[in-house]
């Protein structure tokens, strides 16, 4: 029970997390002046 | 250090979660909230301290949205990106008081000037480059109009308050018009090749 409700908090987390990731991709970083280093992943 | 925090924690992530995702990406979404929440905080207690909050946030709004149309230059460091935006919003949050009875007094002139400065600008400059991301030309076009758009938008409204018969209704929205001027120049400033000199500068020195 417990495992399932960690694994479900954290598929969620890890989603929020990406499509934070991706909007920022996208977007240039609109509220930053600081890029992280982008991942390969996303350098398409 | 907040990369090696945003590392850790999107192995841990990527280990538990039920679909796969890449750490790498999870550690870069991570370093962006972990990053905005730092700066966030900081601005919003100097803000607070010097009791110019509203305005600050209302010019990092300005110049947030008009830089997610133009692109431009990024610090190379989150340290130098926070020492850049910090006093870079403050000072033109402080100078208000003084900006901006000019801008009551020559208010057509100065959004002339805006005009012809942001329009000559987006069509030299936008998007702004950065790393070795290209731009489609369809890309470069659709920045360009938008960010002429956003331009026309603002001065519109300014140049609309500026004339509306009752000008102590106006004037709180004048003072908004001007703020957002404020960030959008600085934004605009931001895609010249002055502003990338400024930020090699900034490479150097913090």
């Amino acid at each position: 029970m417990w495992e399932k409700m960690k694994a479900k908090a954290c598929t969620m987390m890890a989603s929020v997390v990406s499509l934070i990731a991706l909007a920022d991709i996208g977007t240039n970083s609109w509220w930053a002046i600081y890029q992280p280093e982008i991942p390969e992943e996303l350098q398409e | 250090m907040s990369k090696k925090l945003a590392d850790s924690l999107a192995l841990s992530l990527a280990r538990h979660s039920a679909v796969p995702y890449s750490p790498a990406v999870l550690s870069y979404g991570l370093q962006i909230l972990l990053n905005a929440a730092i700066k966030i905080a900081l601005l919003s207690l100097v803000g607070w301290m010097l009791n110019i909050l509203l305005e600050l946030y209302l010019i990092v709004f300005f110049f947030g949205s008009l830089r997610m149309i133009t692109g431009g230059v990024h610090a190379h460091t989150f340290k130098g990106c926070l020492t850049v935006s910090l006093i870079s919003f403050v000072l033109l949050t402080v100078s208000l008081p003084f900006t901006f009875p000019f801008f009551i007094q020559h208010t057509q002139l100065v959004l002339l000037l805006m005009l012809a400065f942001g329009s000559a600008l987006t069509f030299l400059y936008v998007p702004g480059k950065w790393g070795n991301r290209k731009f489609t030309n369809q890309r470069i076009r659709i920045s360009k109009w938008l960010s002429l758009l956003y331009l026309l938008g603002v001065i519109t409204a300014a140049w609309y308050a500026s004339v509306y018969p009752d000008e102590a209704a106006a004037r709180p929205f004048l003072r908004v018009c001007w703020l957002a001027m404020l960030g959008m120049t600085w934004q605009y400033i931001l895609v010249t090749p002055f502003g990338y000199k400024l930020f090699r500068a900034e490479r150097s020195n913090i």
